[in-house]
């Protein structure tokens, strides 16, 4: 019967999409702040599972401020600061609500400027959208599930940050002005979706970047005058590296030699595409 | 909207003892470190957290206010206090540290609360002001000249004297008409006057004991404690005690002795502490029969079974009934717009049903890999990257067609069946209509699952499954059956499997071939292929030849119905032509 059922998809999605009163959501929201009390390194992990995601910079007094709305019955929030670590976000309750038609859950989150932190995002189907800039960041760490992301750095930061990563699942996932975020490394791990990462930005040195694609287009758009070295390894995906010359396995930028910073990408991609894109 | 411990006492006399200790308003507010402002249905909270490690909430949670957790008055939702209350926290929300303290100490209760509302507002107020003020109220501290405060360690004054809301009634009483100028004010801790000490003015204590060696130079007032007057200790003025107690023992009082609140009215705080309890017991006894309520729910009972029994099969009938309603309706658009290729895919389920039960499942467990082939082709090729929009959602809306496809030939086929058996009540299903043939075969195969959910009314758990799992085998037989035929004809465009040999055939094609040679002759001579199905109304189909049973005569070709224009033929009535024989099909 269940098999016939699958035959009905119509009625099912005209019936899930009936108002039901008697499951009306119960929304909270909750605004927190704390403030800047001499903080020098900071451990922050920021977690939050399905809505809308707003993160970015705040001014210099408060170490965080977030907003979050919620369903109450399904999840609460968390904010939590032992000894230098924070974590921020909402859990889930463990209580089992019934499936519902929904407004998407929301958060806001700035963080503080001048504090430095090793900033740890993890994510699960998430509309976000990411404004790294400005902040002093040592490491980043970005996990990602189904999600549509868009991070931005649109100030470099100040402090060499030793690791950038980004874990993408199935996703539309870019990233804009890598440069800011003076990286030594930058690793992307992405599975299935579209990738789009932007080398402008403010570069300070050289930076190697690893990205490895499962299945869907990767897109590398490149400053010009920034050298770059393209390694690739991939099995069935298509490459268009204009503006690259081969030399042996890499393919180089015409100013390679001459670039004062260079980024090394190494992709091992499996199927899709990879297209190279340079910014005028 | 009510008041704990206030609103049976003149409150204006608590808040007048707050008023003797000027605060410092002017003074430096304190630091917040941290807030949280939240606001729900339920809840609309308060929560600061200040640098020296203190915390400060007030809370509107499910009708209480809550003030450093303990319970302030009441209010009901969306009253003139909660409105205010959640217009300051939407006026402060968006602020931190000064200018969060700075508009909470400045905000004062709106104009037109009521008298019961303005008086908790006011609390909420000060009680804000005085969380907001640095702490200067260290024991042994002059808060104001001729008065010393002094408060355990943990608190404020308002938060002690509101975490002892049943002195505070006493105490208003035992403070008329005394001289509260130079006052020295104990609450939760103990006072010792010592030998040869000296202590001025009037001395207030709550919640604490005093001892007296030396001289106090006025009156006393202790609530909810104890009085020791020792050898050479002296009160010079009154000594009035508000549940409190008085131990002579060398000592001596100027004045009068008077207890406060020993009249025959139950003391505020006795009424306050009833209250309370009487709140705790509806509340446990609330919880308590919302348990028993789940337990009894969860329990077994043989009506509220019988009735979920029943709902549960009518509920399940009700789902019967839905499918085979969509079902029938989608086989009468597919009667419509291909019909043809129905014919074609039924003749073929029906005459090579192995085969093309094995077709189907292989082409089943294809499915996928072919779809994830195709997807991966397509995405390596530039060009075909286009195209995934189109595969991703084409193919497996063509592989579920095919499903339906093949299902509603089968189920033609077992409609056919069923208005052949000539059952009683079921005469309307005839043959020559192809829509109540396909109706009732639909309705055939979901008989098990009918009788499943029909079942459920009488709580028989294990052929209730067992039926459900016959109906579920079914409808799989038939899928797969139905999704084979349709691979076999390429979706019904193609007849050559119409001729397919079987054992039936070959059987019932034996035995006529003895009586009837010589039609069977004829009809060899056109050929392997047979002809159209349904297509031409007078070139009837030999895929669709009925064959007989053998326990009765051939029917007479004289007496056949005629052949419904654009279906197959029912049977070899009015046909001309016998069905292929063994040997043109070993041939085919």
């Amino acid at each position: 019967m269940t098999a016939l059922l699958g035959l009905l998809p119509a009625v099912g999605l005209t019936l899930a999409a009936l108002p039901s009163p008697g499951l009306a959501q119960s929304w909270r929201s909750v605004t927190m702040s704390r403030q800047v009390s001499g903080e020098r390194d900071l451990e922050v992990k920021v977690r939050f599972g399905a809505g809308r995601l707003t993160l970015g910079p705040g001014d210099g007094s408060s170490l965080y401020r977030m907003h979050l709305r919620y369903d109450e019955d399904s999840f609460e929030p968390v904010a939590e600061y032992v000894g230098n670590r924070l974590d921020l976000g909402l859990k889930g309750t463990g209580r089992s609500t019934p499936w519902r038609r929904q407004d998407p859950q929301e958060m806001e989150l700035s963080l503080a400027r001048g504090v430095p932190m090793n900033l740890e995002l993890e994510f699960g189907a998430v509309r976000a959208d990411l404004d790294l800039g400005g902040m002093l960041l040592k490491k980043l760490d970005l996990s990602t599930g189904a999600s549509e992301s868009r991070v931005e750095i649109s100030e470099p930061n100040a402090m060499r940050m030793s690791t950038a990563g980004f874990k993408v699942g199935a996703a539309d996932f870019r990233v804009g002005n890598l440069g800011n975020l003076n990286a030594e490394r930058i690793n992307v791990d992405a599975g299935v979706g579209r990738v789009v990462l932007d080398f402008g930005g403010d570069w300070q040195d050289d930076a190697a970047v690893s990205v490895e694609m499962g299945l869907g287009s990767l897109e590398l758009r490149f400053p010009r005058g920034l050298g770059v070295q393209l390694v690739r390894n991939t099995f069935l995906t298509s490459l268009d590296s204009e503006g690259l010359v081969k030399r042996g396995n890499s393919y180089f930028s015409v100013d390679w030699e001459e670039a004062k910073h260079r980024v090394t990408v190494n992709v091992d991609a499996a199927f899709g595409s990879i297209n190279v894109v340079w910014a005028h | 909207m009510r008041m704990f411990a206030f609103d049976r006492i003149p409150l204006a006399w608590a808040l007048a003892l707050l008023a003797l200790f000027p605060l410092g308003i002017e003074g430096q507010l304190r630091t917040v470190v941290s807030n949280e402002i939240a606001v729900s249905e339920r809840e609309a909270s308060l929560r600061l957290h200040f640098d020296d490690d203190a915390s400060f909430a007030i809370v509107f949670s499910e009708g209480r206010i809550l003030v450093n957790e303990e319970p302030l008055g009441t209010y009901t939702r969306r009253d003139a206090l909660d409105l205010a209350w959640r217009s300051l926290l939407g006026d402060v929300v968006a602020l931190d540290n000064g200018p969060l303290a700075e508009a909470l100490y400045a905000w004062s209760p709106p104009e037109g609360l009521g008298v019961e509302a303005a008086e908790l507002a006011g609390v909420l107020d000060r009680a804000m002001e005085e969380a907001l003020t640095p702490s200067t109220a260290t024991p042994d501290t002059v808060s104001s000249p001729g008065v010393t405060l002094s408060l355990p360690a943990e608190g404020t004054l308002l938060g002690a004297l509101l975490r002892r809301t049943s002195a505070l009634g006493a105490l208003a009483e035992a403070l008329k008409g005394l001289d509260v100028e130079r006052a020295t004010v104990r609450v939760g801790e103990d006072l010792i006057v010592g030998p040869g000490e000296e202590l001025e003015g009037t001395v207030i204590l709550v919640d604490g004991d005093l001892e007296v060696r030396g001289t106090i130079q006025g009156d006393v007032v202790v609530t909810d404690g104890r009085v020791r007057l020792l050898e050479g200790g002296r009160i010079t003025g009154d000594l009035r005690l508000a549940n409190g107690e008085l131990e002579r023992a060398g000592g001596t009082v100027g004045g009068a002795v008077s207890l406060v609140g020993a009249d025959d009215e139950p003391p505020p705080d006795r009424r306050e502490v009833d209250d309370l309890r009487r709140s705790i017991e509806r509340e446990i006894r609330r919880d308590l029969m919302a348990g028993m309520e789940r337990d009894r729910r969860r329990s077994p009972n043989v009506v509220v079974g019988t009735f979920r029994n029943v709902g549960r099969a009518i509920a399940g009938l009700l789902e019967n009934a839905l499918t085979l309603l969509v079902l029938a309706t989608l086989g009468a658009v597919t009667l419509h717009f291909a019909r043809e290729p129905l014919d074609i895919v039924a003749t073929t389920a029906r005459r090579a049903p192995a085969r093309s039960a094995m077709v189907g499942l292989a082409g089943g467990f294809l499915l996928i890999p072919a779809f994830v082939l195709g997807l991966v082709a397509l995405a390596v090729s530039i060009i075909g990257i286009p195209f995934l929009l189109v595969w991703i959602p084409v193919f497996p809306l063509a592989a579920a067609l095919a499903g339906l496809l093949g299902f509603l030939a089968v189920a033609r086929n077992v409609g056919e069946w069923v208005a052949e058996q000539e059952y009683r009540g079921l005469e309307w299903i005839r043959g020559s209509n192809a829509f109540y043939t396909l109706t009732a075969g639909i309705a055939a195969l979901m008989v098990p699952c009918i009788a499943s959910s029909a079942l459920r009314i009488l709580g028989l758990g294990f052929f209730t499954g067992l039926l459900a799992f016959v109906g579920s085998v079914v409808v799989f037989l038939a899928v797969a059956i139905g999704f084979g035929a349709v691979l076999l004809t390429r979706g019904g465009r193609i007849r050559s499997h119409e001729s397919y040999f079987d054992f039936e055939d070959a059987f019932w094609a034996d035995s006529r071939t003895e009586t009837t040679e010589e039609s069977a002759a004829g009809w060899r001579s056109e050929g392997p292929v047979g002809p159209t199905v349904g297509a031409d109304p007078e070139t009837p189909d030999p895929g669709n030849v009925e064959a007989p049973d053998p326990g009765t005569p051939a029917p007479d070709p004289e007496n056949a119905e005629a052949p419904d224009p654009g279906t197959p033929a029912p049977g070899p009535s009015g046909d001309d032509k016998p069905p292929p024989g063994p040997e043109e099909d070993r041939h085919a």
